[in-house]
């Protein structure tokens, strides 16, 4: 993943792109898989139930009305927001139109996020562990990363409180907290309703807007979850941001934001290609219309629990006891706790060799730490392989213990 | 939600964000009116049938490919690299090719990698002013060279280029579409291309070719890109699926120096253009059938452009001038003294026809006598009976 950028002198590129690459490159210590590995390192989502024959339908279903609106140059489909708002206002977040944006891929507002809020100097607090493509984003933006840990119940808001207030003695100025509090990537924790109140309050009084990564929100396998950081705030300090990625497909790439009008505005300016055309917003629209959406919501989540029993069996049959991880209730991911004599640095060679691979925890942090941790996907394999691969695993485990290849 | 004390967010945006202003507004026209004014597709001639079946292929053939994470799908850069090569782009290759969300994000991209505030752009007056509100954006200085009858004024380039010079000033790029031009329709010939390629090179400018109606060809050999007479890296071709494709799935490419796209890639936050949509453009593409959609265009668009010259030669004032275009979406007229194009475009409102005024494709505040006229859009009828009121508009302007 590093890229190292030509060096070509004849052109003179802006200070910011300079600025830019007068910092390393993030490099991803990424498993060195091969074509029939087993990997359970990446969040893809199941491809058994991609909805090919409902998409095909909806793509013949739209040609048939309104093709100019579809096909020239036009703004992103009505329905598609109204879709939006509506599913959000199922989640008790009320807000006009205006202030939603849909986006290509969750990454893009990600991506724009520091070009919007981050001069040269400026820190934004993101988890440790978390999203491995938003911290390398923020990093390769020149944006100073300061990581709060990560604890069974979410962001530790102890910790956060304390380095909010380190950096303004510093004068350290804080920019915004991105945040997954919901099925976290990678950990899978969800935080509580009072310590979402909390980091509210901490929000507001150190003023430092809060981006709220809803990726995984609607993938709960049993409980309902704790309602949206947005749905509780009361001072406009949420940029909320969810995703079709996950309840429909990763390659339709289509999120949205919403939240304080100046700040979607803004991102409207300066997402580069203007709006998402009408093409795919209203595919989206089409296929999810008249409740199929939520129809397919709950098929994904059955299929989720499922394969995440089937990784989390495995775990209790072949893994160590000393092993500690939390029980995940919804989201893509089990995050696992190594301890100290089997650091994942030894683990992969040994998973690589019995032909399974994870992602390290390495890399869910901005410094390198996570020497003992590794996220386990059970969003992509089928149940079968999962099964397999997490006895590899434990195979792999006993084999670094005992001091064997 | 309840108010409360809301963030001061004024205070987090940075620096390049804090001023906001809103963009240009389409505005809207009333029922009944003719619109010339935009160079939007002839939706008469959209694939319809042919992007179903590629929808239907692409997600039989790789359904994982095709929904899940993943890149820009290799085959789509591909086959931009063979019809760059085919063209006489012999340096294109997949590591000098990117596909984008329009070439809008090309035009928007450009500027942030490579404009401080106050650098010079060189553009073309009249243009294509969406791409010159992103230069602005950037904080780009905006210097104006006149189109001439067969598009930029190379003398008039070379002039500049050596005015600026000599104040110590080296601009950032050069931004021309010498290919069917926007607004006017003209085509820069093989000798000006050649002249306008030698100076980029001398003088160490890129030059953005803007190329959106390149394959847009009713009569005329094609005369080579830019980027073909480039052998030392100093053009950047940027293309389009909109004309030949469909505009609203924003799908376009560049072509140019690594160094340039590798940045552009970088600036490009979301990564790929999605794997689904870039397979269903390859695979309406492939295997010919972009071509001869394109022919069916440009029978088509040839037609159309030949009823509004008809109906411009019936219609309006025999000294109104007018380009004829070899290509592209575009005619552009010259009005006389006595009409100027607000107030022509003011009686056209009232006859219900509009028309995009010249004022609005100059950075510079020209083109009070100019009009741009888009036989893209419009069906045949209403060509002829937009010519028609657009041409009552100019007599009745005459003899106010």
């Amino acid at each position: 993943m590093n890229v190292h950028l030509p060096t070509d002198d004849r052109f003179v590129f802006s200070k910011r792109v300079q600025y830019m690459e007068s910092f390393a490159e993030a490099v991803l210590d990424l498993p060195d898989e091969r074509e029939d590995t087993i990997s359970l390192a990446y969040g893809d989502a199941d491809p058994d139930l991609f909805p090919v024959a409902d998409l095909i339908t909806s793509v013949s279903q739209m040609m048939q009305s309104r093709v100019d609106e579809t096909l020239n140059y036009a703004p992103p489909d009505a329905a598609l927001l109204t879709l939006i708002q509506q599913r959000m206002r199922n989640q008790n977040v009320d807000l006009p139109l205006s202030q939603y944006i849909t986006v290509n891929g969750s990454s893009q507002v990600i991506g724009l996020l520091p070009h919007v809020l981050c001069d040269p100097g400026d820190a934004v607090i993101v988890e440790g562990p978390t999203f491995l493509g938003a911290v390398e984003t923020f990093h390769n933006m020149g944006v100073r990363v300061e990581m709060v840990p990560v604890r069974d119940d979410g962001l530790d808001l102890d910790m956060l409180e304390a380095r909010l207030q380190q950096l303004r003695n510093q004068g350290v100025p804080v920019k915004f907290i991105y945040t997954i509090p919901t099925f976290q990537n990678p950990t899978g924790t969800t935080m509580p309703l009072a310590n979402r109140l909390r980091l509210l309050a901490i929000a507001a009084r150190f003023g430092v807007l809060i981006v709220e990564d809803d990726a995984y929100g609607d993938l709960h396998f049993n409980n309902p979850t704790p309602p949206k950081l947005i749905a509780l705030d009361t001072h406009e300090s949420v940029l909320y941001v969810g995703t079709f990625s996950k309840i429909l497909a990763p390659g339709v790439r289509m999120a949205w934001a919403c939240g304080p009008k100046p700040l979607i505005q803004r991102l409207h300016k300066w997402k580069s290609e203007g709006s998402n055309g009408p093409f795919m917003t209203r595919l989206v629209a089409q296929i999810s219309a008249n409740g199929w959406l939520d129809q397919h919501i709950d098929r994904l989540n059955a299929l989720y629990a499922a394969k995440c029993e089937v990784l989390l069996a495995g775990i209790r049959a072949h893994f160590p006891a000393d092993i500690r991880y939390v029980v995940p209730q919804g989201g893509f991911f089990v995050y696992v706790h190594l301890p100290a004599d089997l650091p994942v640095a030894r683990l992969m060679p040994a998973a690589l060799r019995r032909n399974v691979s994870f992602l390290p925890g390495t890399t869910c942090y901005a410094h390198g730490e996570g020497t003992h941790e590794m996220r386990l996907a059970y969003s992509y394999q089928s149940a079968e392989r999962i099964a397999i691969g997490i006895r590899q695993l434990g195979d792999a485990m006993a084999a670094v213990r005992a001091g064997q290849p | 939600m309840s108010s409360g004390a809301g963030l001061s967010l004024d205070a987090l945006f940075s620096t390049r964000a804090k001023s906001f202003r809103e963009g240009p507004d389409w505005a809207p026209e009333p029922e009944g009116t003719i619109s010339l004014s935009y160079g939007f597709a002839d939706p008469a001639h959209f694939p319809v049938a042919s992007i179903i079946d590629a929808t239907s292929e692409v997600l039989a053939e790789d359904v994982n490919g095709a929904l899940n994470y993943g890149p820009t799908y290799p085959g789509l850069v591909r086959l931009v690299v063979d019809r760059l090569q085919a063209r006489g782009v012999a340096h294109a290759a997949p590591s000098n090719v990117m596909i984008s969300y329009g070439s809008s994000q090309i035009l928007a991209l450009l500027p942030q990698i490579m404009v401080d505030p106050g650098d010079v752009v060189i553009v073309e007056g009249p243009c294509f002013m969406g791409a010159v509100r992103s230069f602005q954006e950037a904080g780009a200085k905006i210097e104006t060279v006149p189109v001439r009858a067969d598009g930029m004024d190379i003398d008039a380039l070379a002039s500049m280029l050596a005015s600026l010079t000599a104040q110590g000033i080296r601009p950032k790029f050069i931004y021309t579409t010498p290919t069917y031009q926007n607004p006017t329709g003209t085509l820069m010939p093989l000798a000006n291309r050649k002249r306008l390629v030698a100076l980029a090179e001398q003088y160490g400018v890129l030059i953005l070719e803007d190329d959106a109606y390149g394959d847009l060809r009713f009569e005329g050999e094609p005369l080579p890109k830019l980027i073909a007479l480039d052998t030392k890296g100093w053009v950047l071709n940027c293309g389009t699926f909109s004309k030949i494709l469909a505009p609203g799935v924003r799908m376009a490419w560049a072509c140019g120096p690594e160094a340039i796209i590798k940045r552009l890639q970088k600036f490009k936050i979301e990564g790929s253009s999605g794997p689904f949509l870039t397979r269903m453009v390859e695979r309406f593409s492939a295997d010919g059938k972009l071509d001869a959609h394109i022919a069916e265009l440009n029978e088509n668009y040839r037609h159309k452009r030949d009823v509004m010259l008809d109906a411009i030669r019936r219609e309006f004032p025999a000294d109104v001038r007018y380009t004829v275009p070899e290509g592209g979406f575009f005619i552009y007229l010259y009005l006389p003294d006595d009409m100027p194009a607000a107030t022509v475009l003011a009686k056209g409102r009232e006859l219900g026809v509009t028309a995009l005024s010249g004022v609005g494709c100059y950075a510079n505040g020209q083109g009070a006598h100019e009009m741009r006229l888009a036989f893209s859009y419009q069906p045949e009828a209403k060509l002829v009976e937009g010519i028609r009121r657009l041409g009552a508009a100019m007599k009745a302007v005459r003899t106010q």
